[in-house]
Protein backbone atom coordinates (compact mmCIF):
# COMPACT_ATOMS: atom_id res chain seq x y z
CA UNK A 1 0.00 0.00 0.00
CA UNK A 2 1.43 3.46 -0.95
CA UNK A 3 2.29 5.70 1.92
CA UNK A 4 1.01 9.65 0.88
CA UNK A 5 3.16 12.06 0.44
CA UNK A 6 2.01 14.40 2.51
CA UNK A 7 5.00 16.68 3.46
CA UNK A 8 7.31 18.09 0.53
CA UNK A 9 10.24 15.44 -0.29
CA UNK A 10 13.04 16.68 2.11
CA UNK A 11 15.36 16.58 -0.87
CA UNK A 12 13.21 19.73 -2.16
CA UNK A 13 12.52 21.30 1.00
CA UNK A 14 16.62 20.57 1.67
CA UNK A 15 18.43 22.71 -1.06
CA UNK A 16 15.92 24.98 -2.13
CA UNK A 17 15.79 27.50 0.55
CA UNK A 18 19.99 26.92 1.07
CA UNK A 19 20.14 28.68 -2.65
CA UNK A 20 17.07 31.59 -2.31
CA UNK A 21 18.77 33.46 -0.51
CA UNK A 22 21.70 33.43 -2.31
CA UNK A 23 22.05 36.79 -4.62
CA UNK A 24 24.48 35.35 -7.12
CA UNK A 25 21.49 32.48 -7.54
CA UNK A 26 18.12 34.81 -7.36
CA UNK A 27 20.27 36.80 -10.47
CA UNK A 28 20.12 33.42 -12.38
CA UNK A 29 18.09 33.21 -15.52
CA UNK A 30 14.82 31.46 -14.45
CA UNK A 31 15.34 28.58 -16.79
CA UNK A 32 18.94 27.48 -14.54
CA UNK A 33 17.47 28.21 -11.53
CA UNK A 34 14.67 25.03 -11.00
CA UNK A 35 17.80 22.75 -13.11
CA UNK A 36 20.54 23.80 -10.25
CA UNK A 37 18.45 23.69 -7.23
CA UNK A 38 17.65 20.00 -8.62
CA UNK A 39 21.03 18.78 -8.94
CA UNK A 40 22.66 20.98 -5.69
CA UNK A 41 24.11 17.97 -3.41
CA UNK A 42 24.90 18.74 0.22
CA UNK A 43 28.39 18.10 1.45
CA UNK A 44 30.14 18.29 5.09
CA UNK A 45 33.88 18.31 5.24
CA UNK A 46 35.77 17.58 8.37
CA UNK A 47 38.42 19.90 9.33
CA UNK A 48 41.56 19.52 7.05
CA UNK A 49 39.39 17.70 4.60
CA UNK A 50 39.11 18.45 0.86
CA UNK A 51 36.37 19.52 -1.24
CA UNK A 52 38.74 18.66 -4.17
CA UNK A 53 42.48 18.74 -4.93
CA UNK A 54 45.13 20.99 -6.82
CA UNK A 55 45.61 19.22 -10.14
CA UNK A 56 42.48 17.63 -9.55
CA UNK A 57 39.42 17.75 -12.74
CA UNK A 58 37.32 20.81 -12.85
CA UNK A 59 34.45 20.00 -10.33
CA UNK A 60 31.85 22.64 -10.53
CA UNK A 61 30.73 25.04 -7.91
CA UNK A 62 30.63 25.17 -3.98
CA UNK A 63 28.91 27.46 -1.81
CA UNK A 64 29.89 27.59 1.83
CA UNK A 65 27.22 27.09 3.59
CA UNK A 66 28.80 26.69 7.40
CA UNK A 67 32.56 26.92 8.51
CA UNK A 68 35.01 28.27 5.66
CA UNK A 69 36.82 26.95 2.92
CA UNK A 70 40.85 27.75 2.43
CA UNK A 71 42.50 27.69 -0.99
CA UNK A 72 45.46 27.08 -0.44
CA UNK A 73 47.96 26.75 -3.82
CA UNK A 74 52.22 25.20 -3.57
CA UNK A 75 54.18 27.80 -5.27
CA UNK A 76 57.33 25.82 -4.46
CA UNK A 77 57.97 22.25 -3.34
CA UNK A 78 57.78 22.23 0.18
CA UNK A 79 55.85 25.58 0.74
CA UNK A 80 52.50 26.38 0.97
CA UNK A 81 50.27 29.86 0.42
CA UNK A 82 46.93 30.73 1.65
CA UNK A 83 45.26 32.45 -1.65
CA UNK A 84 41.81 33.16 0.06
CA UNK A 85 39.91 31.85 2.65
CA UNK A 86 36.09 31.81 1.63
CA UNK A 87 33.86 32.02 4.51
CA UNK A 88 30.43 31.11 4.63
CA UNK A 89 27.61 32.67 1.62
CA UNK A 90 30.26 32.53 -0.60
CA UNK A 91 31.16 30.58 -3.41
CA UNK A 92 34.57 28.87 -4.68
CA UNK A 93 35.28 26.74 -8.16
CA UNK A 94 34.36 28.91 -10.66
CA UNK A 95 37.49 28.85 -12.42
CA UNK A 96 38.14 25.48 -13.59
CA UNK A 97 34.55 25.46 -14.27
CA UNK A 98 35.26 28.09 -16.42
CA UNK A 99 38.57 27.07 -18.50
CA UNK A 100 37.99 23.53 -18.01
CA UNK A 101 41.69 23.26 -16.51
CA UNK A 102 42.92 21.59 -13.60
CA UNK A 103 42.65 22.58 -10.13
CA UNK A 104 44.80 25.75 -9.80
CA UNK A 105 44.54 25.06 -5.54
CA UNK A 106 43.55 22.75 -2.66
CA UNK A 107 39.99 23.48 -1.07
CA UNK A 108 40.75 22.78 2.78
CA UNK A 109 37.89 22.60 5.20
CA UNK A 110 38.61 24.90 8.25
CA UNK A 111 36.85 23.19 11.01
CA UNK A 112 33.26 21.32 10.03
CA UNK A 113 32.36 23.04 6.75
CA UNK A 114 28.99 22.09 5.35
CA UNK A 115 28.90 22.76 1.32
CA UNK A 116 26.30 23.24 -1.39
CA UNK A 117 27.47 21.80 -4.36
CA UNK A 118 26.62 22.35 -7.90
CA UNK A 119 28.16 19.52 -10.32
CA UNK A 120 30.32 20.41 -13.19
CA UNK A 121 28.14 17.69 -15.39
CA UNK A 122 25.04 19.49 -15.08
CA UNK A 123 26.40 23.21 -15.21
CA UNK A 124 27.83 22.29 -18.72
CA UNK A 125 24.54 20.55 -19.70
CA UNK A 126 22.47 23.71 -19.06
CA UNK A 127 25.36 26.43 -20.10
CA UNK A 128 24.64 23.98 -23.56
CA UNK A 129 21.47 25.54 -23.77
CA UNK A 130 21.53 28.58 -21.74
CA UNK A 131 24.86 30.31 -22.70
CA UNK A 132 24.20 33.17 -20.43
CA UNK A 133 24.78 30.79 -17.45
CA UNK A 134 28.81 31.44 -18.26
CA UNK A 135 28.71 34.91 -17.47
CA UNK A 136 27.11 34.87 -14.09
CA UNK A 137 29.70 32.11 -13.44
CA UNK A 138 32.29 35.10 -14.80
CA UNK A 139 30.73 37.09 -12.40
CA UNK A 140 31.67 34.41 -9.19
CA UNK A 141 35.18 34.31 -10.43
CA UNK A 142 35.22 37.97 -10.57
CA UNK A 143 34.48 38.13 -7.03
CA UNK A 144 36.90 35.02 -6.02
CA UNK A 145 39.65 36.86 -7.56
CA UNK A 146 38.87 40.58 -6.12
CA UNK A 147 38.79 38.89 -2.97
CA UNK A 148 42.22 37.23 -3.62
CA UNK A 149 43.80 40.66 -5.02
CA UNK A 150 42.77 42.21 -1.65
CA UNK A 151 43.92 39.57 0.33
CA UNK A 152 47.02 39.23 -1.41
CA UNK A 153 47.98 42.51 -1.39
CA UNK A 154 47.44 42.79 2.68
CA UNK A 155 49.78 40.02 2.48
CA UNK A 156 52.29 42.10 0.94
CA UNK A 157 52.21 45.19 2.43
CA UNK A 158 52.13 44.29 5.60
CA UNK A 159 55.29 43.04 6.88
CA UNK A 160 55.17 39.82 8.28
CA UNK A 161 54.78 40.37 12.34
CA UNK A 162 52.00 42.76 11.35
CA UNK A 163 50.51 40.18 8.98
CA UNK A 164 50.88 37.35 12.12
CA UNK A 165 49.42 40.00 15.03
CA UNK A 166 46.15 40.82 12.26
CA UNK A 167 45.44 36.88 11.89
CA UNK A 168 46.23 35.91 15.61
CA UNK A 169 43.53 39.27 16.81
CA UNK A 170 41.24 37.73 13.80
CA UNK A 171 41.10 34.10 14.77
CA UNK A 172 41.48 33.91 18.67
CA UNK A 173 38.63 32.86 20.68
CA UNK A 174 39.11 33.85 24.44
CA UNK A 175 42.56 35.00 23.84
CA UNK A 176 43.84 31.26 22.95
CA UNK A 177 43.57 29.92 19.18
CA UNK A 178 44.45 26.56 18.43
CA UNK A 179 46.14 25.57 14.46
CA UNK A 180 49.36 23.89 13.19
CA UNK A 181 52.56 25.67 12.47
CA UNK A 182 51.96 24.78 8.55
CA UNK A 183 48.72 26.15 8.50
CA UNK A 184 50.20 29.07 10.12
CA UNK A 185 53.10 29.56 7.97
CA UNK A 186 50.55 29.10 5.09
CA UNK A 187 48.42 31.62 5.66
CA UNK A 188 51.32 34.48 6.71
CA UNK A 189 53.58 33.33 3.80
CA UNK A 190 56.43 32.42 5.49
CA UNK A 191 58.27 29.02 5.90
CA UNK A 192 58.21 27.31 8.49
CA UNK A 193 61.75 27.98 10.01
CA UNK A 194 60.87 31.96 9.43
CA UNK A 195 57.57 31.41 10.92
CA UNK A 196 60.15 29.89 14.17
CA UNK A 197 61.80 32.72 14.56
CA UNK A 198 58.88 35.00 14.22
CA UNK A 199 56.76 33.58 16.51
CA UNK A 200 60.27 32.86 19.28
CA UNK A 201 60.14 37.12 18.89
CA UNK A 202 56.86 37.75 19.28
CA UNK A 203 57.12 35.38 22.19
CA UNK A 204 59.98 36.99 23.87
CA UNK A 205 58.29 40.58 22.85
CA UNK A 206 56.20 38.96 25.83
CA UNK A 207 52.84 39.36 23.24
CA UNK A 208 52.23 35.56 23.32
CA UNK A 209 52.40 32.13 24.50
CA UNK A 210 53.26 29.86 21.93
CA UNK A 211 53.11 26.00 22.62
CA UNK A 212 51.99 22.88 19.88
CA UNK A 213 49.31 23.58 17.88
CA UNK A 214 48.34 26.24 20.25
CA UNK A 215 48.82 30.43 20.72
CA UNK A 216 48.01 32.46 23.74
CA UNK A 217 47.15 35.99 23.51
CA UNK A 218 49.15 37.80 26.56
CA UNK A 219 48.92 41.31 25.37
CA UNK A 220 46.30 42.10 23.31
CA UNK A 221 46.95 45.79 22.85
CA UNK A 222 50.79 45.34 22.60
CA UNK A 223 49.56 42.73 19.24
CA UNK A 224 47.14 45.76 18.06
CA UNK A 225 49.57 47.88 17.93
CA UNK A 226 51.76 45.53 16.19
CA UNK A 227 49.39 44.73 14.01
CA UNK A 228 48.35 48.34 12.30
CA UNK B 1 26.76 -9.11 11.35
CA UNK B 2 24.20 -8.97 8.52
CA UNK B 3 24.61 -9.21 5.06
CA UNK B 4 23.82 -5.88 3.83
CA UNK B 5 26.14 -4.66 6.75
CA UNK B 6 29.11 -6.72 5.27
CA UNK B 7 28.30 -5.79 1.64
CA UNK B 8 28.06 -1.87 2.05
CA UNK B 9 31.19 -1.75 4.24
CA UNK B 10 33.43 -3.81 1.60
CA UNK B 11 32.26 -1.51 -1.38
CA UNK B 12 32.98 1.54 -2.39
CA UNK B 13 30.56 4.08 -1.92
CA UNK B 14 29.78 4.49 -5.57
CA UNK B 15 29.47 1.39 -6.00
CA UNK B 16 26.39 0.98 -3.14
CA UNK B 17 25.03 3.77 -4.99
CA UNK B 18 24.18 1.55 -8.08
CA UNK B 19 23.46 -1.21 -6.01
CA UNK B 20 21.02 1.07 -4.48
CA UNK B 21 20.02 2.22 -7.83
CA UNK B 22 19.60 -0.80 -9.67
CA UNK B 23 18.08 -2.62 -7.12
CA UNK B 24 15.46 0.41 -7.76
CA UNK B 25 15.25 -0.52 -10.82
CA UNK B 26 14.00 -3.57 -10.39
CA UNK B 27 11.55 -3.25 -7.57
CA UNK B 28 10.27 0.04 -10.49
CA UNK B 29 10.29 -3.06 -12.94
CA UNK B 30 8.21 -5.03 -10.81
CA UNK B 31 6.10 -1.75 -9.59
CA UNK B 32 5.50 -1.46 -13.50
CA UNK B 33 3.95 -5.01 -14.02
CA UNK B 34 7.69 -5.42 -16.51
CA UNK B 35 8.75 -8.78 -14.60
CA UNK B 36 8.69 -11.93 -16.38
CA UNK B 37 9.06 -13.76 -13.27
CA UNK B 38 12.61 -14.66 -12.77
CA UNK B 39 13.45 -13.98 -16.13
CA UNK B 40 14.94 -10.97 -17.84
CA UNK B 41 18.39 -8.86 -16.58
CA UNK B 42 19.27 -5.32 -15.54
CA UNK B 43 22.82 -4.95 -15.36
CA UNK B 44 25.32 -1.89 -14.55
CA UNK B 45 29.07 -1.41 -15.10
CA UNK B 46 31.00 -0.68 -11.34
CA UNK B 47 33.62 2.10 -12.72
CA UNK B 48 37.12 0.94 -12.73
CA UNK B 49 39.51 -1.00 -14.61
CA UNK B 50 38.16 -4.66 -13.59
CA UNK B 51 35.54 -4.69 -16.36
CA UNK B 52 33.13 -5.69 -13.31
CA UNK B 53 29.32 -5.71 -13.57
CA UNK B 54 26.44 -5.90 -11.45
CA UNK B 55 23.17 -8.05 -12.07
CA UNK B 56 20.52 -9.71 -10.47
CA UNK B 57 20.65 -12.92 -8.79
CA UNK B 58 18.83 -15.25 -11.39
CA UNK B 59 16.95 -17.19 -8.18
CA UNK B 60 14.93 -13.56 -7.24
CA UNK B 61 11.38 -11.98 -8.02
CA UNK B 62 12.42 -8.66 -9.02
CA UNK B 63 10.42 -7.22 -5.52
CA UNK B 64 12.64 -8.78 -3.97
CA UNK B 65 16.02 -7.67 -5.10
CA UNK B 66 17.81 -5.34 -2.66
CA UNK B 67 21.43 -3.36 -3.15
CA UNK B 68 23.05 -5.99 -0.99
CA UNK B 69 21.54 -9.02 -2.80
CA UNK B 70 23.13 -8.05 -6.65
CA UNK B 71 25.42 -9.85 -8.15
CA UNK B 72 28.95 -8.87 -9.11
CA UNK B 73 30.46 -10.98 -12.27
CA UNK B 74 32.80 -10.28 -14.81
CA UNK B 75 32.77 -9.67 -18.78
CA UNK B 76 31.77 -13.55 -19.12
CA UNK B 77 28.95 -13.56 -16.49
CA UNK B 78 30.52 -14.97 -13.65
CA UNK B 79 30.43 -14.59 -9.95
CA UNK B 80 33.70 -12.45 -9.18
CA UNK B 81 32.87 -12.76 -5.28
CA UNK B 82 31.01 -15.58 -2.68
CA UNK B 83 27.61 -15.26 -3.44
CA UNK B 84 24.48 -17.49 -1.88
CA UNK B 85 22.50 -16.35 -4.93
CA UNK B 86 22.13 -17.94 -8.35
CA UNK B 87 24.05 -16.55 -11.53
CA UNK B 88 22.89 -17.05 -15.32
CA UNK B 89 26.01 -17.03 -17.14
CA UNK B 90 23.79 -17.39 -20.49
CA UNK B 91 21.76 -14.34 -19.49
CA UNK B 92 24.60 -11.66 -19.53
CA UNK B 93 25.14 -12.35 -22.88
CA UNK B 94 23.52 -10.00 -24.34
CA UNK B 95 23.98 -7.43 -21.75
CA UNK B 96 27.73 -8.08 -21.78
CA UNK B 97 27.46 -7.37 -25.70
CA UNK B 98 26.64 -4.14 -25.38
CA UNK B 99 28.81 -3.09 -22.56
CA UNK B 100 32.02 -3.98 -24.23
CA UNK B 101 31.40 -2.34 -27.52
CA UNK B 102 29.79 1.12 -26.17
CA UNK B 103 31.64 2.96 -23.01
CA UNK B 104 28.24 5.17 -22.86
CA UNK B 105 26.27 1.83 -22.17
CA UNK B 106 26.78 2.36 -18.62
CA UNK B 107 23.43 0.60 -17.29
CA UNK B 108 21.30 -1.81 -19.90
CA UNK B 109 17.78 -2.83 -19.50
CA UNK B 110 15.79 -5.52 -21.18
CA UNK B 111 12.27 -6.65 -20.51
CA UNK B 112 9.53 -9.17 -21.78
CA UNK B 113 6.24 -7.75 -21.58
CA UNK B 114 3.66 -8.33 -23.16
CA UNK B 115 3.12 -5.19 -24.99
CA UNK B 116 7.02 -4.85 -25.60
CA UNK B 117 7.06 -8.47 -27.26
CA UNK B 118 3.67 -7.59 -29.50
CA UNK B 119 5.14 -4.32 -31.02
CA UNK B 120 8.74 -6.52 -31.46
CA UNK B 121 6.38 -8.52 -33.71
CA UNK B 122 5.04 -5.53 -35.26
CA UNK B 123 6.38 -5.53 -39.14
CA UNK B 124 6.12 -2.01 -39.10
CA UNK B 125 8.18 -1.83 -35.22
CA UNK B 126 7.08 1.46 -33.17
CA UNK B 127 4.87 4.08 -34.98
CA UNK B 128 5.42 7.55 -33.90
CA UNK B 129 2.00 8.11 -33.28
CA UNK B 130 2.25 9.26 -30.22
CA UNK B 131 4.25 11.95 -28.24
CA UNK B 132 5.72 9.70 -26.11
CA UNK B 133 6.74 7.22 -29.02
CA UNK B 134 8.30 10.58 -31.13
CA UNK B 135 10.28 10.94 -27.85
CA UNK B 136 12.07 7.45 -28.47
CA UNK B 137 11.36 6.34 -31.92
CA UNK B 138 14.22 8.20 -33.58
CA UNK B 139 16.46 6.06 -30.88
CA UNK B 140 14.78 2.60 -32.02
CA UNK B 141 17.42 -0.17 -33.59
CA UNK B 142 16.13 -3.48 -34.55
CA UNK B 143 17.85 -7.11 -34.29
CA UNK B 144 16.12 -10.15 -35.22
CA UNK B 145 16.08 -13.20 -33.11
CA UNK B 146 17.81 -15.98 -33.56
CA UNK B 147 16.38 -18.09 -30.61
CA UNK B 148 17.77 -18.01 -26.83
CA UNK B 149 20.25 -15.81 -27.01
CA UNK B 150 23.38 -17.77 -25.36
CA UNK B 151 25.10 -17.86 -28.51
CA UNK B 152 28.77 -15.50 -28.03
CA UNK B 153 28.64 -15.53 -31.60
CA UNK B 154 25.50 -13.18 -31.66
CA UNK B 155 27.05 -10.70 -29.80
CA UNK B 156 28.63 -9.10 -32.65
CA UNK B 157 25.91 -9.25 -34.83
CA UNK B 158 23.79 -7.70 -31.71
CA UNK B 159 26.81 -4.80 -31.45
CA UNK B 160 26.24 -4.04 -35.37
CA UNK B 161 22.42 -3.71 -35.08
CA UNK B 162 22.68 -1.79 -32.15
CA UNK B 163 24.85 0.75 -34.15
CA UNK B 164 24.92 4.42 -31.90
CA UNK B 165 21.26 3.93 -31.12
CA UNK B 166 19.98 3.57 -27.41
CA UNK B 167 17.38 0.98 -27.84
CA UNK B 168 17.06 -1.72 -29.28
CA UNK B 169 13.59 -3.89 -30.76
CA UNK B 170 14.94 -7.66 -30.38
CA UNK B 171 12.53 -8.79 -32.81
CA UNK B 172 9.47 -11.37 -31.67
CA UNK B 173 11.55 -11.62 -28.12
CA UNK B 174 11.50 -8.12 -26.09
CA UNK B 175 12.49 -4.72 -25.27
CA UNK B 176 15.96 -2.99 -24.60
CA UNK B 177 17.71 -0.10 -23.32
CA UNK B 178 21.29 1.45 -22.42
CA UNK B 179 22.26 4.39 -20.91
CA UNK B 180 24.87 6.47 -19.13
CA UNK B 181 23.43 5.48 -16.11
CA UNK B 182 20.41 3.47 -14.81
CA UNK B 183 18.36 6.98 -14.22
CA UNK B 184 18.64 8.00 -18.54
CA UNK B 185 18.32 3.94 -19.67
CA UNK B 186 15.39 3.49 -17.20
CA UNK B 187 13.83 6.42 -18.54
CA UNK B 188 13.89 5.21 -22.32
CA UNK B 189 12.47 1.80 -21.50
CA UNK B 190 10.10 3.72 -19.35
CA UNK B 191 9.00 5.60 -22.64
CA UNK B 192 9.07 2.59 -24.74
CA UNK B 193 7.25 0.68 -22.61
CA UNK B 194 4.14 3.25 -22.44
CA UNK B 195 4.33 4.03 -26.16
CA UNK B 196 4.28 0.28 -26.60
CA UNK B 197 1.16 0.10 -24.49
CA UNK B 198 -0.74 2.83 -26.54
CA UNK B 199 0.34 1.22 -29.83
CA UNK B 200 -1.40 -2.33 -28.75
CA UNK B 201 -4.17 0.13 -27.97
CA UNK B 202 -4.62 2.70 -30.91
CA UNK B 203 -3.77 -0.25 -33.08
CA UNK B 204 -7.67 -2.42 -31.83
CA UNK B 205 -8.92 1.04 -34.46
CA UNK B 206 -6.76 -1.11 -37.33
CA UNK B 207 -3.88 0.35 -38.77
CA UNK B 208 -5.60 2.32 -41.52
CA UNK B 209 -7.77 4.37 -39.36
CA UNK B 210 -4.83 6.32 -37.28
CA UNK B 211 -4.37 9.65 -37.67
CA UNK B 212 -0.86 10.66 -38.65
CA UNK B 213 0.88 13.45 -37.41
CA UNK B 214 2.91 16.01 -39.33
CA UNK B 215 6.52 14.96 -40.31
CA UNK B 216 7.98 18.04 -38.99
CA UNK B 217 6.36 18.00 -35.38
CA UNK B 218 8.42 13.92 -35.22
CA UNK B 219 11.39 15.59 -35.94
CA UNK B 220 10.77 18.47 -33.78
CA UNK B 221 10.42 16.03 -30.45
CA UNK B 222 13.25 14.02 -31.87
CA UNK B 223 15.48 17.19 -31.37
CA UNK B 224 13.68 18.34 -28.25
CA UNK B 225 14.24 14.65 -26.30
CA UNK B 226 18.01 14.64 -27.26
CA UNK B 227 20.82 16.10 -25.54
CA UNK B 228 22.44 16.34 -22.14
CA UNK B 229 19.17 18.24 -20.54
CA UNK B 230 17.42 15.19 -21.72
CA UNK B 231 19.80 13.05 -19.39
CA UNK B 232 19.40 15.58 -16.70
CA UNK B 233 15.57 15.09 -16.85
CA UNK B 234 15.85 11.83 -15.90
CA UNK B 235 18.98 11.76 -13.51
CA UNK B 236 17.62 15.17 -11.16
CA UNK B 237 14.18 15.31 -11.69
CA UNK B 238 12.02 11.69 -12.44
CA UNK B 239 15.26 9.18 -10.70
CA UNK B 240 15.05 11.22 -7.31
CA UNK B 241 11.22 11.32 -7.55
CA UNK B 242 11.23 7.59 -8.79
CA UNK B 243 13.06 7.07 -5.31
CA UNK B 244 10.96 9.32 -3.43
CA UNK B 245 7.78 7.23 -4.55
CA UNK B 246 9.54 3.92 -3.86
CA UNK B 247 10.96 5.10 -0.26
CA UNK B 248 6.69 5.42 0.24
CA UNK B 249 5.92 1.99 -1.14
CA UNK B 250 8.65 0.16 0.44
CA UNK B 251 12.64 0.90 1.40
CA UNK B 252 13.57 -2.29 1.58
CA UNK B 253 15.97 -2.19 -1.84
CA UNK B 254 17.83 0.03 0.22
CA UNK B 255 19.14 -2.86 2.66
Amino acid sequence: MLIPATRPPALLSGTVPLLETDPWFAGLPPACRGWLAAAAARRTLAEGERAYRVGGPPDGLYRVLSGGVRLISYPQPGRSLVNLTVPAGRWFGALSTLDGQAQAHDAVAMGRTALLHLPMADIAALAAVTPDLHRHITLLACQQQRAAIEHVGLLLLRSPPARLARLLLDMADGGRLRINREDLAGRIGLSRQGLHQLLTETEQAGLIRSQYGRIDILDPEGLSALAR
Amino acid sequence: MSIEQTVRDRVSPEEWKLRTDLAACFRLAAHYGWDDLIFTHMSVRIPGPEHHFLINPYNLMFEEITASSLVKIDVEGLAVEPTPHMVNPAGFTIHSALHMAREDAQAVIHLHTPHGQAVSAMRDGLLPLTQTAMIVHHDIAFHDYEGIATDLEERDRLVADMGAKNILMLRNHGTLAVGSSIAVAFLRIYFLERACEAQVHMLTAGRDRLHEPPAAAIDKVRQQSTGPMADMAAERLAWPALLRKLDRLDSGFRC
